[in-house]
């Protein structure tokens, strides 16, 4: 698999368990929709989602400081993908 | 101030920590990092210098924000070293950063401190906030990894009174900063201290946040202060791993948590994962920061019970950052109370209706919805009272506001938030703090409902309902002034209703979606529309929420449409999902083979939620007559009928309903013209609809609404003129209502129940009639109608504004009612009093009683006779109260009696109903509970106007005469008991004595409506059988004596006779009082004394016996058919003869 292709593997990986786990299903998940707003998650349902991306995408547990400021299903695809390839440098 | 021993108590120990303990912190991965207090205080200290050097005085202020570490404890702790006041600053996480730093900031704002606290993680953001506060300065970046070594002298600032200004969650817009004293934390650490009994050695594990009051005080400073073993999670620790905390307990002994979370831990961990683990230790579990739910609690134990844990571990707190934390909390070792609330019931300011009481233990457990759990009972240092709206304390039992008093009550609010107290639901007035919480005393001990209206706690975090509105009108472009959230608190169901002075539309779906955000899956919302009004505010502009909240739950909330369900709109239940209900029923139901399978009701017609039934008609061919009454199914959790129609049954329904509509007749031809066909099976739906078009049939549901409106239309003038304003207003609304159903029938909108009348109105879309109803049929618009008269004094001005303000409103009702076709004049001269069939008039010694339907009787008062002769039949309401100014009240009441009727002049008789009511039929009040019943003047009566007796009529009049008859007897036998025994006739008097006494029985049995009467034996047991046991000792020992009179014997020994007749004197008169109940003063005509009396006795006689007569009743002597014959008079007695 090409490098984007990957890319395009995680965002949807990302897509599809933020539309599961999601309290308010969307008909069709957009990358600019908010999780708090637009898809109803509430501080402990996005924990929950964390642990489900740690353990999908088999990251290192994040720290509160780093999911600051994330608020779109886009930032949710960037923060797993910057994690990603994070781990594959290092 | 001098440091004293409360600040002694709380920092004391940074010059001197407990060698060994410490705190033990979860790190990254699975482990604990531990420190000892004596490292904690070394990396105070040397953060106390930079605070210090970098400005903090005694009395200062500081917010730190920093991520939870050991830096950010010694940073809390380094603020009261140099005698700060310190606030805690949540660190964020997911969301909006753009709003997060406008949190921050608003709090920098509001808290003005002297130094902003952080560490290198959050200094970008933080610097942010700070610039948006409007400041200059920089923050403090504390980073563990520069800080100088540790001082060698180590001196506290002198201490200002105040020590943590602690920020509650407060909406959004406005922060409320609390300002906690080191008195209220000595005091309430040590409270809790002694609540969950803590022991040198033991260890608190916590995983609630340090910016929280729970996590800060509860959990973070009881442990430091008690120098305790501290085990600290992060709550995003606790999310990923709920077992981790049970494990940490497995060598701790206390811990808090929030009630949800042990619903949470019981979900999320299995019984496997933690099997290993012994928490027979556990000796405290505190629960509290939001209400308690029964469920959780045994959901926890259930999970936990077999490693050790017990119930007797928890205790249930009631607590606020107000009230620094804890108020009360039950104790530990008891059973808890739980009671089960009637909560459709609950009113602000009522007894609580407690439908189960229950206590919970290790042996015991509640199944069902509704428990709520007691959180203790008030101490010297911390009390609980319960007030109502105006601050009067309430009794036990009664729900009201929440009051605490006590040293742990805070100092108050900081600046700009102390001013805004009064409009806040959360206020400390003169030390005492109003919580804004629900509640009540339940034999002493507090439960709390929840929030009033205002805001509501979430997993322990507080939603306010200022901020749903921001959110919702931003989301949807509503304004906010259209828009009002309302907190719903009852036990074990809460959530949030939003009204909207607005139209249903899609909005509704989005706002929905933003208020679940807001409030997490286990709420409910509920979304409410209505035309403009429906949003109730107070005079300074705010939303009256809880208000607003009764008047929709009384059903007083006119013109609210509710809109439950996801994807409720007015379209209902999507086709697909009718017809695999359909499918499901059928399956259960018998139906005729070939039936039409149709859709009917209100969901079909696209009314109707979530709760509606389900209706379903099988239409079947033939002839046959199929029972009534439908199959009631449970499908899915939804109530499902199933009628079943022959095309007979259905055409002859057709066919009758034009010739006589009744409400059952309209109701089916509409459901089945309106229906929806499912399955087309072998009838011919469309043949049999072609019987009647709905056109044809739209015309005679208009023609039968317009009928009754006009009837309740023109009862609303009487009562009107009657001055019987409320009633009138009411059934003038009702009136109007059922005009308008009319009018929106001749435009299609046939559906024949009022319940659904504003989705009717919405559908007919922009008339200018629409507006015009919603506006009258509001209550509100008639409180100036039934507004009281105002003092009397000086305001003659106001008293006239006040009437034509009334005036208008009744003006733009008729002109309303004149505009959709009823043509009903306001105009009491069109209706006149009329005969009702069996309604007479009887007067008995001047009291006057009305006989109704021959079967009931009343009793008039002075003036409800005077009220009740005013009354000529066939003359107009208007001539007769204009005629007898100040009957009108006594007038309404005989109508509602059915003494009189009401009849349009030259005209029907006046047959009012409600919409959906059948019509009003004389109503029946109370009778009487007197004791006696009646007297020789006829009925006894209560002080009122009108007192129905409790006997009826027949009985009533044969007691009547039974009473009226042996009076005269026991006064001849008294008369003949006299003569003989001043002749000396020994045996003929005591045969008259005996007399005497049996008529004194009959006397007294017959004004107790006692018919027929006993044989006349055994007068003294006769009268303790039949009589009230609250009589005996006033008529008994009377009976005794003179039964013992004999005067025979007397005669013969030449006793005192005069004694044997007082005795039967005395009985006699005994016997009278009694008997004449109240009217003693009138008594009975002593009938042989002369003319006069006699003459009085036969009048009394006479008044009974034409009663009796018209009534056929049984009469006790064939004198008195005479008496009755010839009028009142004697029949031998010369003409002319005067008596």
């Amino acid at each position: 698999m090409s490098a984007e292709n990957v890319e395009a593997a995680t965002a949807e990986k990302v897509r599809r368990l933020v539309t599961a786990m999601a309290p308010q299903t969307p008909d069709t998940l957009a990358d600019s929709d908010r999780l708090i707003e637009d898809l109803g998650f509430e501080s402990l349902r996005l924990m929950e989602l964390t642990v489900a991306l740690e353990r999908a995408f088999g990251l290192p547990r994040y720290r509160p400081e780093q999911l600051i400021g994330v608020r779109r299903v886009g930032e949710v695809i960037a923060l797993v993908e910057g994690s990603l390839s994070e781990g594959a440098r290092s | 101030m001098k440091p004293d021993k409360d600040v002694a108590a709380v920092r004391d120990w940074l010059l001197n920590p407990a060698p060994g303990v410490g705190v033990h912190l979860a790190d990254e991965g699975d482990g604990w990092e531990f420190r000892e207090y004596r490292e904690i205080a070394d990396q105070t200290w040397a953060i106390a210098e930079v605070m210090r050097a970098a400005g903090l005085g005694s009395g200062d202020g500081a917010c730190v924000i920093m991520p939870t570490g050991f830096p950010c404890v010694a940073a809390f702790y380094a603020v009261w070293a140099c005698g700060g006041v310190f606030t805690p600053v949540a660190p964020p996480m997911f969301g909006d950063l753009a709003q997060i730093v406008a949190h921050i900031a608003g709090i920098v704002d509001q808290a003005n401190p002297r130094l902003v606290v952080t560490s290198p993680e959050f200094e970008s953001f933080v610097r942010e906030a700070v610039v948006r506060a409007g400041r200059t300065d920089e923050p403090l970046v504390i980073d563990a990894r520069t800080l100088p070594p540790a001082p060698r002298t180590r001196e506290f600032g002198a201490p200002d009174e105040c020590a943590l200004l602690q920020f509650t969650s407060g909406s959004t817009g406005s922060p409320r900063g609390v300002r906690v004293s080191w008195r209220n934390l000595a005091n309430n650490i040590a409270m809790i201290s002694a609540l969950i009994d803590w022991r040198d050695g033991e260890a608190l594990v916590s995983w609630l946040p340090l910016y929280h009051d729970m996590g800060l005080v509860g959990a973070f400073l009881t442990t430091v202060t008690n120098q305790g073993e501290l085990y600290l999670m992060r709550p995003d620790q606790f999310v990923r791993d709920p077992a981790r905390w049970l494990r940490a307990m497995s060598h701790a002994q206390h811990s808090p948590s929030p009630s949800f979370a042990l619903g949470y831990v019981a979900h999320r961990v299995r019984p496997e994962d933690i099997a290993d683990l012994d928490l027979s230790g556990w000796r405290a579990l505190a629960v509290g920061s939001e209400p308690v739910e029964v469920a959780d609690l045994q959901s926890f134990a259930e999970l936990t019970a077999p490693l050790g844990f017990s119930r007797s571990a928890y205790t249930l707190a009631y607590g606020l950052a107000e009230a620094t934390l804890m108020v009360t909390s039950s104790e530990l070792g008891r059973p808890i109370t739980a009671l089960r609330i009637d909560n459709p019931n609950l009113r602000f300011g009522q007894p609580v209706p407690v439908l189960a009481e229950a206590v919970l233990d290790d042996g015991h457990r509640v199944e069902g919805a509704g428990w709520i759990t007691g959180l203790g009972y008030s101490t010297p240092e911390s009390t609980v009272r319960v007030v109502d709206e105006d601050g009067v304390e309430l009794p036990d039992g009664t729900l009201g506001e929440l009051v605490v008093v006590g040293d742990s009550v805070a100092m108050g609010y900081s600046g700009a938030a102390g001013a805004r107290d009064a409009g806040s639901s959360t206020r400390i007035v003169d030390g005492l703090l109003y919580s804004g919480d629900a509640g009540f005393l339940h034999r002493g001990e507090v439960f709390v409902l929840g929030r009033m209206g205002s805001s509501l706690k979430v997993r322990g975090r507080s939603v306010f309902m200022e901020d749903i509105e921001s959110r919702v009108a931003q989301e949807t472009g509503l304004t906010k002034g259209k828009l009002a959230a309302v907190a719903i608190t009852e036990a074990g169901a809460g959530g949030v209703a939003l009204f909207a002075e607005a139209p249903p539309g899609e909005w509704i779906a989005h706002a929905r979606k933003v208020i679940r955000g807001e409030l997490g899956p286990a709420q409910t919302v509920e979304i409410v529309t209505g035309p403009r009004g429906v949003i109730r505010r107070t005079s300074s502009g705010k939303p009256r929420r809880r208000h607003m909240w009764q008047l929709l739950r009384d059903g007083a909330l006119e013109g609210a449409v509710t809109h439950r369900v996801e994807g409720d709109t007015p379209t209902g239940l999507p086709p697909e999902r009718v017809r695999e209900l359909l499918d499901k029923a059928v399956a259960a139901v018998a139906v005729p083979a070939g039936s039409a399978l149709l859709f009917e009701g209100s969901l079909a017609e696209g009314f109707g939620n979530e709760g509606s039934d389900i209706d379903f008609l099988a239409v079947a061919p033939g002839e046959d007559e199929l029972p009534t009454l439908p199959t009631v199914l449970f499908v899915d959790g939804r109530r499902v009928e199933v009628r079943t129609r022959s095309v007979a049954q259905l055409r002859r329904q057709l066919e009758q309903v034009a010739l006589a509509p009744d409400e059952d007749l309209l109701n089916r031809c509409q459901r089945f013209l309106r229906a929806t066909v499912l399955r087309p099976g072998t009838v011919d739906i469309d043949a049999l609809r072609a019987l009647l078009p709905h056109e044809d049939f739209a015309g005679l549901v208009a023609g039968w609404w317009t009928e009754r409106a006009r009837q309740a239309l023109r009862y609303a003038v009487a009562l009107k003129a009657f001055g019987v304003d409320a009633e009138a207003a009411e059934w003038a609304r009702d009136g109007l209502t059922q005009a308008v159903k009319g009018w929106a029938a001749r435009r299609g909108e046939t559906y024949l129940e009022t319940k659904w009348l504003p989705s009717q109105l919405d559908r007919i879309g922009t008339d200018p009639i629409v507006p015009r109803y919603r506006e009258l049929a509001d209550p509100a618009t008639w409180d100036v109608v039934l507004a009281g008269d105002p003092t009397p004094a000086g305001i003659l001005g106001a008293e006239q504004a006040r009437a034509l303000a009334a005036r208008m409103v009744w003006d733009q009702l008729w002109e309303l009612v004149a505009d959709l076709g009823v043509e009903v004049a306001d105009d009491p001269h069109q209706v006149l009093f009329d005969r009702r069939p069996k309604v007479t008039t009887w007067s008995v010694g001047g009291r006057v009683h009305v006989l109704r339907g021959d079967h009931d009787v009343f009793a008039l008062s002075e003036d409800a006779a005077a009220a009740w002769r005013s009354v000529v039949f066939r003359h107009s309401v208007r001539d007769v109260t204009a005629g007898h100014p100040g009957i009108g009240g006594l007038l309404a009441e005989f109508v509602r009696l059915g003494f009189v009727g009401l009849r349009l002049r030259g005209g029907a008789v006046i047959d009012p109903a409600l919409a959906m009511c059948k019509p009003v039929r004389p109503y029946t009040p109370v009778p009487a509970a007197l004791a006696p019943v009646l007297g020789l003047t006829g009925a006894a009566r209560e002080e009122r106007d009108v007192t129905l007796t409790a006997l009826p009529a027949d009985r009533f009049t044969e007691c009547g005469m039974a009473l009226v008859w042996s009076n005269i007897v026991l006064e001849n036998a008294r008369e003949d008991l006299a003569g003989a025994v001043k002749d000396g006739q020994g045996a003929v008097a005591d045969i008259a004595a005996h007399r005497l006494l049996a008529m004194a029985v009959r006397v007294l049995l017959s004004a107790f409506g006692v018919h027929p009467l006993p044989a006349d034996v055994a007068p003294a047991a006769t009268l303790a059988r039949l009589l009230p046991a609250s009589c005996h000792e006033q008529v008994l020992p009377g009976f005794e004596a003179a039964r013992a009179v004999r005067f025979s014997t007397l005669l013969t020994d030449g006793g005192d006779t005069s004694a044997g007749l007082a005795a039967l004197d005395d009985l006699v008169a005994v016997v009278r009082r009694l008997a004449s109940g109240s009217e003693a003063a009138r008594g009975f005509p002593a009938s042989f004394d002369s003319r006069e009396q006699w003459q009085r006795t036969l009048a009394l006689g006479y008044d009974w016996l034409r009663l009796a007569g018209y009534l056929n009743s049984e009469l006790p002597l064939d004198e008195a058919r005479d008496l009755l014959a010839s009028g009142g008079r004697q029949p031998h007695l010369c003409e002319g003869e005067a008596l």
